[in-house]
């Protein structure tokens, strides 16, 4: 167990000088800033910033599930959308569309499943759900990589959302089919929104710790090895199945609860939350923050969100103050188009990302150390 | 040509066989039942359907496929962008096309603003790559093509914010299929020279940038021309042609199953009797030899990717009129269908795809005519998978590089 966790520690506290690292100061202090934010609310009685902390730290967890898969051991994954809708439509069927009775041109038709299962079990359910779909396409796609893998995993996710959007309307009176909401009214998890904005930051935190300890602790050091060479892995008589199968599994299992919390706090979940688009922002979050780096795609998904959520600030200011309407409609049109923009300018010319970039550059510079190698 | 057959596809035949057989005896084996559940004549329309629809959606898939397994077999390159060609090319001949009640020569103006940008774009990246102004700032370097990009944009930034000017060309219908396919000639060099060239080395990257820049032209898309869908002129009209065994087919379908042939066979013979197409045969195989060989691989490059958005966009501008209007979504659907059945035609097997289309056609319309329309979709969808997992390299090809 000690060897287990050497590598652990030592990427919090520095084995030489025995003092925490400075990184970990800097993610203790924003941790501790995000706890302050509810006091906004309380005091003026705005919920903005409280729901774009939120929704962040729920892309913040799909960003860095999707790190610890492709980014760490190079298994390209192109359809993270479909564990996110494995999650939130589990939470979607069975708080509301299984559980309820629905009502059909006045006739009322029973409920499919008569069990009230409590709002914590679900999303632990969901997660392992998600995990065991993430068991049934990793192993089957352990032979492919690089565009094959992209194509298979692209066609899991269009899969899914055909069978959300054909099969699964059949199922029951209250699933809609073509629509924003197929599965609409769903309860709050708990009473008060700043408890759940609190809930979503412990899970996002647990998430975050987890899976950077497990980039970090022996298994991460052979996610790496086999993202650098498998045959090579392999003939170190690492079981290389295993770990591919694992890193799915574990991937696929936070994706699921983060999905679960995106139908909680967005009240409905349909077949259009969960398009191919979502699953290449998650990609782009990760790429602007820095591949293979756990705490870089963190970063990234906080980044690209604030900056859009500003954005769309400046652009209501403007209208405000010269009293064009256009300029809103504008950047609504364009909100899309910076994610996907971002993505490319950032792999064109800076392919370590934005926020690696700047840190590799620190170290450079002050620290006298070698820039990590990426891809 | 049979020994040309046997020399460079020696499955070719046997495949051909195999799969004539298949779709004879699976669909006559159908279509007794069909018969005879409904009665007389039906079952056999009914199948006179499906095989019409076979090969008119066969040819489709393969005109999609022949490009994608042109830029997958010379350049080692997954290019995602080849569905938004087909998307742009339906949209830009509709542009060109469409009739409007202005005299106002609009497509001209729209051609210019086009060149304009895209010149602009590859003039910032020439800039910005260049190797003795690497100490400068960023800002610097860029300047002259972003202030002449502003200049150029303000007519196009009024478009965007809602003007209601009907974007429309009026122009023959020819002229705007020749302006379409220069444009996106033109459109997929720079695509070739600004975003795959630099990345070209990791195959992931490649396609992480082009699923994203498709992404973004589908957004920018929606933005000039509102979700509403465009409908695509056609060069014919709407009628329907009798076939034999009571069986009839749409005038457009059929005109696009005679020029799908056409391009095809084009292809085919620009492959293996020119200079150039065997240039591009033997990068495919080889690009290091060919290299040695004396062939200008960047050359071939730029060559097949541009034959292949061309023919991207030929698909678009004869199958948008008779499969629904254009609408900004539509190059998933095609790009996911080029890139089956070009792993089910083989990687480095250019003209195996053109089978493994009708292959795909078939099954997906079997679906359709006699289990159900709604299944279509993910019969497909599952056989991708069910292929990529038994024989990822395809039906014709050899073990991949990838």
């Amino acid at each position: 167990m000690k060897e287990f966790l050497k590598p652990i520690i030592a990427s919090f506290i520095n084995p030489n000088t025995k003092k925490i690292r400075p990184s970990k100061w800097v993610a203790l202090i924003f941790f501790m800033l995000l706890t302050l934010v509810p006091i906004h609310q309380m005091a003026t009685e705005n919920t903005w910033l409280v729901k774009l902390i939120l929704t962040t730290n729920i892309f913040a967890i799909f960003a860095i599930s999707w790190d610890i898969l492709s980014g760490y051991t190079g298994q390209e994954n192109f359809g993270h959308h479909f564990f996110v809708g494995v999650g939130g439509f589990m939470v979607g069927l069975f708080t509301v569309a299984l559980v309820k009775p629905g009502v059909v041109e006045g006739a009322t038709q029973a409920a499919l499943v008569n069990v009230n299962i409590p709002g914590g079990i679900l999303i632990l359910i969901s997660g392992f759900l998600a995990a065991f779909f993430g068991l049934l396409i990793g192993v089957p796609c352990l032979k492919l990589s690089g565009p094959y893998l992209a194509l298979a995993t692209i066609s899991m996710g269009l899969i899914f959302y055909e069978f959300v959007d054909k099969i699964l309307p059949g199922l029951h009176p209250v699933i809609k089919s073509h629509a924003t909401e197929s599965i609409r009214g769903l309860p709050s998890l708990v009473s008060s929104p700043i408890l759940f904005y609190y809930i979503v930051l412990i899970v996002t935190i647990i998430s975050l710790l987890v899976l950077y300890s497990y980039s970090r602790s022996n298994y991460g050091f052979v996610l790496k090895a086999i993202k650098k060479d498998e045959p090579a892995a392999k003939a170190m008589s690492i079981n290389t199945t295993f770990y591919k199968v694992t890193v799915f599994m574990v991937s696929a299992f936070f994706a699921g609860i983060a999905g679960a919390f995106l139908a909680y706090s967005l009240g409905s979940i349909a077949g259009a939350d969960i398009q191919t688009n979502l699953g290449i922002k998650i990609i782009s979050m990760c790429i602007v923050g820095g591949i293979g780096t756990i705490s870089g795609s963190f970063g990234g998904s906080y980044f690209l969100m604030i900056l859009l959520w500003s954005m769309n600030e400046i652009a209501r200011l403007l209208s405000d103050i010269t009293g064009i309407d256009g300029i809103v409609t504008f950047y609504k049109i364009f909100e899309d188009i910076f994610y996907f923009g971002a993505i490319v300018l950032v792999l064109l010319f800076m392919p370590h990302g934005i926020l690696t970039s700047v840190i590799n550059k620190f170290n450079a510079r002050y620290l006298k150390k070698k820039s990590t190698e990426l891809w | 040509m049979e020994q040309i057959m046997k020399k460079k596809y020696p499955k070719m035949k046997i495949a051909c066989l195999i799969l004539a057989l298949l779709v004879a005896g699976v669909s006559l084996f159908a279509a007794v039942p069909a018969a005879e559940a409904e009665g007389g004549f039906s079952g056999l329309t009914r199948f006179m359907g499906m095989i019409q629809t076979t090969l008119v959606y066969g040819v489709f898939y393969a005109l999609l496929a022949l490009g994608f397994a042109l830029i997958f077999g010379a350049a080692r390159v997954v290019n995602l962008y080849h569905g938004t060609f087909y998307m742009l090319g339906a949209y830009l001949f509709a542009t060109f096309a469409r009739p409007s009640q202005f005299n106002f020569p609009f497509s001209a103006f729209l051609f210019f603003q086009i060149v304009i940008v895209a010149g602009m774009i590859y003039t910032g990246y020439k800039k910005f790559s260049e190797k003795e102004s690497k100490n400068k700032p960023v800002f610097t370097k860029l300047r002259f093509p972003v202030v002449m990009l502003i200049f150029a944009e303000v007519p196009l930034l009024l478009l965007f914010l809602r003007v209601d000017l009907p974007i429309a060309g009026n122009l023959n219908l020819f002229i705007s299929l020749i302006f379409t396919c220069g444009l996106i000639g033109l459109l997929s060099m720079l695509l070739n020279k600004a975003a795959i060239q630099p990345v070209k080395k990791e195959s992931v990257a490649v396609l992480i940038v082009t699923i994203a820049l498709a992404f973004f032209t589908e957004r920018l898309i929606d933005a000039i021309y509102g979700s509403s869908n465009v409908p695509v002129p056609s060069f014919i009209e709407t009628s329907t042609v009798q076939l034999i065994f009571d069986a009839t087919i749409d005038s457009k379908r059929l005109l696009m199953f005679f020029v799908g042939i056409f391009l095809i066979a084009g292809v085919w013979l620009l492959m293996n009797k020119t200079k150039t197409g065997k240039g591009v045969l033997a990068v495919a195989q080889d690009s290091e030899a060919a290299t040695l060989m004396g062939i200008n691989t960047q050359f071939v490059f730029n060559f097949a990717i541009m034959l292949s958005a061309i023919l991207a966009a030929a698909a678009g501008i004869f199958t948008t009129p008779f499969l629904g209007d254009a609408s900004p979504a539509i190059w998933l659907g095609v790009v996911i269908k080029a890139f089956a059945v070009v792993i089910l035609g083989g990687l480095g097997s250019i003209f195996g795809s053109v089978l493994a289309a009708f292959i795909l056609a078939f099954v997906e319309k079997f679906t359709k005519f006699y289990i159900s329309s709604s299944l279509e979709e993910i019969v497909f969808l599952v056989i991708i998978i069910i292929i990529l997992l038994i024989r990822p390299q395809g039906l014709f090809g050899k073990k991949g590089r990838f």
